[in-house]
């Protein structure tokens, strides 16, 4: 084995070698099986990654929910009507709408699903989740879920409340540390994966968190 | 958890209602003795036993109180609980399905907290719900799944799929096997002893992983520490990732496994000599092999920390650290 391949390797699972050095590894590759194997070592733990975040959260509540509220969603005003024109079925249902598509939408987004912009990951690295740093799509999405929480806020135990709120602190800790580093190295294969991997769990928790504060009671 | 929608109602009617209801409560129900021969107001037991036919479920909802689910050898299921005078146990069997929850006993207003004691056949699949639920499982030789809100879960035993859930509390699951779902957001989450396919997620916790032999793990957490104490197989696969913390993984002298690691700001140290294929940190991965190289080990920690440790070596306590 050549040392000076097996260093590259990684970088060739990435694609963050530039095309001569990449033509330069393929072709020690073919004459060294230490080195092939050692690829396919390392192709085995990146595939791992892939499988693990694409589940749908498992905090789904909402089917149950549906059921239990008739699963027929009140047609939703307004933003700036919600507050005085709900009742609280229809807020509990069009929260939930609200909270569903949102978590849809940005869902698909994160997980280089989703067609646009923001989510169409670079076709050469695979596995590589591109995090837009201006994700207005995602923002928005968050903002609604935030919304919907706070106006669920009264219905939470305060101590959840404040447990989930800490919690989501620290997830936004973890995304601005994140971001600062991706301002730095925005081409970053981790950074981008781990940029991803914290929004998705903020939109988790935040899609936990309403569910809750409109079944808790 | 679902149960309260319908049961929401405006404070002082609820207000009223526990003062009707108090003064309903009739006097022989009144006051009961205590285990501990003091004499508690307001509260009952019920104790009922239903038999069950191979393949039913037992479902329970319980909006609070404690939840202990053990096993026996008999076809049946035993309910005892402690509650309220003012509460009621339903426990109905249809479908394949026992189905254990309060009863409204004519009244509105969220159910008060009850206590119970389950005795169960060992293959009956078990699912726990509720919001101020604490929840042990113990000797189910089946699915189980107990999901809370505030409250601890601890699960001994179960196989296929075992679920355990809380949003503010202590998850335990020992000695399961199959698909193993173990997941908090403002608690430590313990698995030990188990095998099949981990996955165990915290926002802010300790993840500990030990005696398992696990075919796979998903371990994740933002502001905690993950340690992994035990056997890698060799057609394994493993993943512990976290933001602000350390990953301790533990292992045997003959593990074969290829170990990728990665972190930003963080370090990464081995009690095995291992020869790192390029330079770590500002996120590079970096990878080498421990015997083989036959399982796949990934290992992210963006500000923390990496240790891969001998068994001769001791495990730090990430609790006292915290």
């Amino acid at each position: 084995m050549t040392d000076n391949f097996t260093s590259r390797l990684s970088e060739y699972i990435d694609d963050e070698l530039d095309a001569g050095e990449r033509a330069a590894v393929e072709t020690h590759l073919e004459g060294c099986a230490e080195c092939r194997e050692s690829l396919d070592g390392l192709r085995r733990v990146v595939a791992r990654a892939g499988d693990v975040t694409d589940a749908p959260p498992d905090t789904d509540l909402w089917p149950a929910i549906a059921t239990r509220i008739g699963a027929a969603p009140a047609q939703r005003p307004p933003v700036w009507q919600r507050r005085v024109s709900f009742t609280l079925p229809q807020a509990v249902a069009a929260g939930l709408v609200l909270v569903l598509g949102s978590a849809i939408g940005v869902w698909t987004l994160v997980s280089g699903t989703a067609g646009g912009p923001a989510a169409a990951p670079d076709a050469t690295r695979a596995g590589v989740v591109r995090a837009n740093l201006a994700d207005e799509t995602y923002d928005h999405a968050v903002s609604d879920l935030e919304l919907v929480l706070a106006e669920g806020r009264d219905r939470l135990n305060p101590r959840t409340y404040a447990v989930i709120e800490r919690n989501l602190r620290a997830i936004d800790r973890a995304i601005a540390e994140s971001r600062r580093a991706l301002e730095a190295d925005p081409g970053n294969v981790y950074l981008n994966n781990h940029l991803a991997t914290a929004r998705q769990r903020k939109l988790s928790l935040l899609r936990h968190a309403t569910a809750l504060a409109h079944t808790e009671g | 958890m679902f149960d309260t929608i319908v049961g929401r109602t405006h404070p002082m009617f609820a207000a009223t209602a526990m003062v009707v209801g108090l003064l309903a409560v009739p006097p022989q129900a009144a006051a009961q003795p205590a285990e501990n021969g003091r004499l508690q107001l307001g509260t009952t037991d019920t104790d009922k036993t239903v038999d069950v036919a191979r393949g039913a479920r037992l479902t329970l909802d319980n909006q609070a109180g404690e939840v202990v689910v053990r096993t026996w050898d008999r076809d049946a299921v035993r309910v005892q609980a402690r509650h309220s005078t003012r509460e009621q146990v339903d426990v109905s069997v249809s479908e394949g399905q026992v189905r254990i929850r309060p009863g409204r006993n004519g009244r509105w207003g969220a159910h008060g907290s009850i206590d119970y004691q389950i005795t169960v056949p060992a293959w009956m699949p078990v699912r726990l719900s509720g919001t101020y639920l604490f929840a042990t499982l113990e000797g189910v030789q089946s699915e189980v799944s107990a999901e809370t809100v505030q409250g601890d879960v601890v699960v001994r035993g179960g196989a296929g799929q075992v679920t355990a859930r809380s949003v503010e509390g202590l998850v335990t699951v020992n000695d399961a096997k199959g698909r193993i779902e173990a997941r908090s957001v403002d608690g430590d989450v313990t698995i030990t002893g188990c095998s099949g396919d981990i996955v165990a997620d915290t926002t802010d916790g300790v993840i500990r992983i030990t005696g398992s032999a696990a075919m796979s793990i998903d371990a994740s957490t933002i502001d905690g520490d993950i340690v992994f104490d035990g056997t890698v197989n060799n057609e394994g696969q493993y993943r512990m990732v976290t933001h602000d913390g350390d990953v301790y993984m533990r292992v045997p002298e003959n593990t074969s496994a290829t170990v990728s690691i990665r972190t930003y700001e963080g370090r990464f140290t081995s009690s095995y000599p291992v020869e790192l294929s390029g330079d770590y940190q500002r996120g590079r991965r970096v990878s080498f092999t421990l015997g083989g190289g036959a399982a796949a080990v990934e290992i992210e920690a963006f500000d923390g920390h990496i240790r891969i440790l001998k068994p001769s070596d001791a495990l730090p306590d990430p609790t006292a650290k915290r």
